[in-house]
């Protein structure tokens, strides 16, 4: 049994007996700069009507606060730089129950998601989760991929003030304004065998033989276990420091990659 | 009432026109212009399909996290992708397309289901297991008799046109294998009320509770042929290899493009001038292609054709 099992029990067992909801991160990884909740605490885990399971949908950061999807509600949590939770808006719905897209990116008053099922970005007010407008994407933005799996739209990000849109092997440059790809059509291709988890113009984070590698750093690791799957990014810079959230099937953690 | 309908040209001309090739369809070929369709058709509920009254009625006894479903959560006047999610059902494209100009609903939910019956009756949608029957053409079977029933394969073999399935709970189609561990995938799922393309990890462990099936009476076609017909080009698809028969003389231009509207191949013959015979479509995936002449007469007839992986 691993360690975050055991935890995970522990914590579990917590909160069965004291009958609290919510549970502190113990000291010594409050000091290594992690979040650590059961679920049903801050995120939860919801069962549809024929058994799917809604958990965390993505995470982006805009530089100061890290922002978690969390798909069974509907909602973007937000927190700070110690890991703390700070707020939580409610997303106004599109139509498809709790879902607003498979990623998303924060921008000073907006989040931006990328709904791939109606092929669209979604603009949501950051600070009250009002729908504010849509922009459909263009029916060939993917059409420079190769292979029909790399042009399937899951991942956005954003560089300065253009989108990077695409996928983990494909990535177009898209201009929200005019609404279609920039003038310049800037791509990203993955190398072969490589996906890009996180872009970054002066240097990405790629998996590549089974490996995280950060080019901005050099860091190399395995990459981090997760229960549930995120449908965009789940991993996120702070300086330096590369960061993954884990979906466990007990707990959510957001701890730094080492 | 008015409602307002849309499907993408290609899926319309698919429709009609898949009679055009000849007889070497198979549950494979069909497969793909199925679920192209699915995915691509676009439609507009209005306040018909969308009534309020209905969902307040029938969805009374939805109570505690149920309650979110005593309206439709499809907004009238908003365009929408892909053939809505609805437990119970099993619509196609043309007869979701046709279930919402009559009126019917959308946005059933498992509450209704249980409390009232076969949603089918009153709304419009497919469920995961009834979007995989007609894309397979099988007998509309629910996931317990996909993971009963259907012959066992191991995650080694799995590949285009296979189940993953989780028994009474959901399942997936494969329709394309990036490697070993991640696959494209086409599913009906309520988690976005509708059907979808994405691409799956299945060393998640979440996918350790779906099991791989292969649906027995799936057959492989890799060839197609467009047969000269009204003045269109004979041409052979075998792969990516698509060759204009050389004993065929045309005058015009022949574009293959995909349903994204990219245009793959252009070849042009006048009489005296040849064109290579064989050209190869860039990339390897599967999927559907329109292959487009235009006569130097001004004259468009276009024919779909479905590639497939092997």
């Amino acid at each position: 049994m691993n360690n975050t099992l055991i935890l995970s029990l522990v914590l579990c067992t917590a909160v069965t007996c004291s009958g609290e909801k919510k549970q502190s991160p113990p000291a010594a990884e409050k000091k290594h700069l992690e979040f650590y909740e059961p679920w049903n605490t801050t995120f939860h885990l919801r069962e549809t009507e024929n058994g799917e399971i809604l958990s965390i949908g993505a995470v982006c950061t805009d530089g100061s606060s890290i922002f978690v999807y969390d798909l069974a509600q509907g909602a973007v949590v937000q927190l700070d730089s110690t890991l703390s939770v700070t707020g939580t808006v409610l997303l106004e719905s599109i139509g498809r129950n709790t879902y607003a897209g498979d990623d998303f990116v924060a921008t000073d008053s907006a989040f931006i998601f990328l709904n791939s099922v109606d092929r669209r970005l979604e603009f949501f007010d950051r600070f009250t989760g009002k729908h504010t407008r849509q922009i459909s994407l263009p029916a060939d933005l993917m059409s420079g991929a190769k292979k029909r799996s790399h042009r399937t739209l899951n991942r956005i990000f954003t560089d300065g003030n253009t989108l990077m849109i695409g996928n983990e092997h494909y990535l177009v440059a898209f201009d929200t304004k005019p609404g279609k790809r920039t003038a310049a059509a800037t791509t990203v291709a993955a190398g072969e065998n490589e996906r890009v988890l996180l872009y970054n113009k002066s240097g990405s984070v790629i998996m590549h033989d089974s490996l995280l590698k950060n080019r901005a750093t050099g860091l190399s690791a395995p990459p981090p276990v997760t229960h549930f799957p995120l449908t965009g990014k789940r991993f996120f810079t702070r300086g330096t420091a590369l960061f993954a959230v884990e979906a466990g099937q007990d707990s959510v953690r957001i701890a730094k990659v080492k | 009432m008015s409602h307002r309908f849309h499907l993408l040209s290609a899926t319309m001309l698919l429709a009609g026109l898949l009679f055009s090739i000849r007889s070497e369809a198979s549950s494979l070929d069909t497969l793909f212009a199925r679920g192209d369709s699915a995915i691509a058709v676009t439609w507009t509920p209005d306040s018909i399909n969308t009534r309020a009254e209905w969902y307040q009625t029938n969805g009374a006894k939805c109570t505690g996290a149920d309650s979110i479903y005593r309206h439709c959560d499809f907004i009238p006047g908003e365009t929408y992708h892909s053939i809505a999610y609805s437990y119970g059902g099993e619509d196609g494209y043309i007869r979701f397309r046709d279930k919402i100009a009559e009126g019917f609903l959308v946005g059933s939910h498992l509450c209704h289901y249980n409390t009232f019956g076969d949603p089918s009756k009153a709304v419009a949608g497919t469920d995961c297991s009834g979007f995989i029957c007609h894309l397979l053409e099988a007998p509309r079977v629910s996931t317990r008799e996909f993971y009963s029933q259907y012959d066992v394969i191991s995650r080694e073999e799995m590949d285009v046109g296979d189940i993953l399935v989780k028994s009474g709970s959901h399942a997936v189609i494969i329709i394309g294998k990036e490697d070993a561990d991640n696959f494209l995938i086409w599913e009906s799922t309520s988690v976005v009320n509708g059907c979808r393309e994405r691409m799956i990890d299945i060393t998640d462990s979440y996918w350790d509770a779906y099991y791989p099936r292969r649906y027995p009476g799936l057959s492989t076609r890799t060839a197609a042929t467009i047969p000269r017909n009204q003045g269109f080009p004979a041409v052979s698809v075998r792969g990516a290899l698509v060759t204009l028969l050389s004993s065929d003389l045309w005058n015009g231009t022949l574009t293959v493009s995909d349903l994204a509207g990219r245009v793959l191949i252009t070849a042009v013959q006048r009489l005296g001038n040849s064109v290579p015979a064989t050209v190869r479509l860039p990339g390897n995936s599967p999927g559907t292609f329109l292959f487009r002449f235009t006569s130097t007469a001004g004259k468009t007839l276009t024919r779909p054709v479905i590639l497939l992986p092997r």
